[in-house]
């Protein structure tokens, strides 16, 4: 079980997946944004993932959903990943591109997307490494476009603890410093 | 959509991660409406499901009497036909008259076959009752899918809508903390970014966390707002002045003027606070 207060974990949830019910399911019609009463069998609406999930996965029996693989998780995407992990720009197709990932694969079993996704993080992971390590690239904003916000953190983190060996290696650890600068510096390892 | 409100709440608690933003009543007050809204929705749903399913459930036990009531009338044929063939046994038994009279009085025909046909009727009725609870549950079966997922298309920003409630206050929470540790007495400037309730918190937790241990003398006179956990390597250090804070009387009676863009050598013990407070720069 995650931790309930994650932000992260909430925003990755935050994803709408195309659903399709199999059955007509009077007084809902206004999930697709309709006037009648009825939510008509085969109509495909976009509902959040947090809901979806609960629907199709609850113990006491519900009308049966269809929930369709988003298209970023598709063959056109799994491909792209395969031959380049690192040049995919992952935010324009979901900016919590993995974090989601887990989330859907925790509810459908698919081994190919798992290992696909698995290969790709790692792939694109040691890049992320290069570039903190080396300090100010040039063309470092352009790479940090393309990273999902688990990947983002990463980086920060990369980056936060290169500056801690700078500082360590300049023995600057003794200074006190102001309660601001305290606030400022985000807890290591969220 | 439900869930819009605490999704923005929860983006702007993700976007603002870094620094302290003020108290957002305003949302905060429109996610709590939408949960009273689809709390309220709930309790609806689910008192319409109730009424519907007694009414269902009222419905098939009527038509299962009636499909009971011919074989049930069968199973008095039966037990008629029993009755009709209980003189018959006794008869014959009654044909043999050296029979032992104990023996047909405890097994009285006519009584065992009553008793027969009482046991046989109550297993044709336990027979039939799951096959009622089961035909209920088949009638019920669609309207108990469309109830919970009707009720779940509520109940799920319900309960997401808390989740992001808590975990926005938690982020705070630990902001406040990280500020009572930081400062003895509120800035005027993050005062104005809390919450009437979270102003309540930072006194308390800040009186709690400076009380506990300088009342017990368990650390002694250490000031634990400081942020730092090395001991520190020098007694005597730089310091520049950033913001003007008059004149100090330090611990060995001297006086210490600290103007603004002033650097000063001293010691480490009459300064620590003023730089954590944001007064001075340690340079050195």
């Amino acid at each position: 079980m995650e931790d309930y207060y994650d932000i992260d974990s909430i925003l990755a949830e935050d994803q709408n997946v195309k659903c399709v019910f199999q059955r007509n399911i009077p007084g809902l019609s206004w999930l697709e944004g309709g006037h009648d009463d009825m939510l008509k069998a085969g109509s495909r609406i976009d509902i959040p993932f947090w809901m979806a999930r609960e629907i199709a996965d609850h113990p006491e029996g519900t009308v049966p959903i269809n929930i369709e693989t988003p298209e970023f998780y598709g063959n056109k995407v799994r491909n792209g990943l395969r031959a380049e992990a690192t040049v995919v720009d992952l935010p324009k197709l979901c900016p919590n591109f993995f974090r989601f990932g887990t989330h859907y694969l925790q509810l459908f079993e698919d081994e190919n997307l798992a290992s696909c996704l698995e290969d790709a993080f790692k792939a694109r992971l040691q890049l992320t490494m290069d570039h903190t390590q080396s300090g100010g690239n040039s063309n470092t904003t352009e790479y940090l476009d393309r990273l999902d916000e688990t990947e983002r953190e990463l980086y920060k983190a990369g980056l936060e603890s290169s500056a801690s060996v700078h500082h360590w290696n300049q023995q600057s650890f003794g200074r006190i410093r102001s309660a601001s600068e305290m606030l400022l510096k985000r807890k290591a390892g969220v | 959509m439900y869930g819009e409100e605490a999704s923005k709440l929860a983006r702007e608690a993700k976007r603002t991660i870094d620094h302290f933003p003020p108290y957002n009543d305003s949302l905060v007050r429109s996610i709590a409406r939408e949960i009273r809204h689809l709390h309220e929705t709930c309790q609806s749903l689910i008192r319409e499901y109730e009424l519907q399913k007694q009414r269902i459930e009222s419905q098939v036990e009527q038509e299962w009497r009636q499909q009971q009531e011919p074989s049930s009338s069968s199973a008095n044929l039966s037990g008629t036909t029993a009755i009709a063939g209980g003189p018959l046994t006794s008869t014959t038994s009654q044909q043999d008259p050296n029979h032992t009279t104990l023996a047909m009085l405890e097994n009285d025909p006519v009584q065992s076959q009553s008793m027969s046909v009482s046991q046989r009727s109550s297993s044709t009725a336990t027979a039939r009752m799951p096959s009622l609870q089961s035909q209920k549950r088949q009638v019920l079966q669609p309207l108990t899918e469309n109830f919970w997922t009707k009720y779940l298309v509520h109940q799920t920003p319900l309960q997401r809508n808390k989740r992001i409630l808590m975990a926005y206050h938690h982020q705070r929470i630990e902001k406040i903390k990280e500020l009572a540790w930081a400062f003895n007495i509120l800035p005027e400037s993050s005062r104005q970014l809390l919450s009437p309730d979270e102003i309540g918190f930072f006194n308390e937790y800040e009186k709690q966390c400076r009380n506990k241990y300088s009342s017990q003398g368990q650390f002694g006179e250490i000031d634990l707002g400081l942020g730092m956990i090395s001991p520190p390597k020098e007694v005597f250090i730089t310091v520049r002045v950033i913001r003007d804070c008059g004149d100090i009387v330090t611990e060995s009676g001297a006086t210490l003027s600290l103007k603004k863009n002033s650097e000063h050598f001293v010691k480490r013990g009459d300064v620590e606070r003023l730089i954590t407070q944001g007064y001075l720069l340690h340079v050195a």
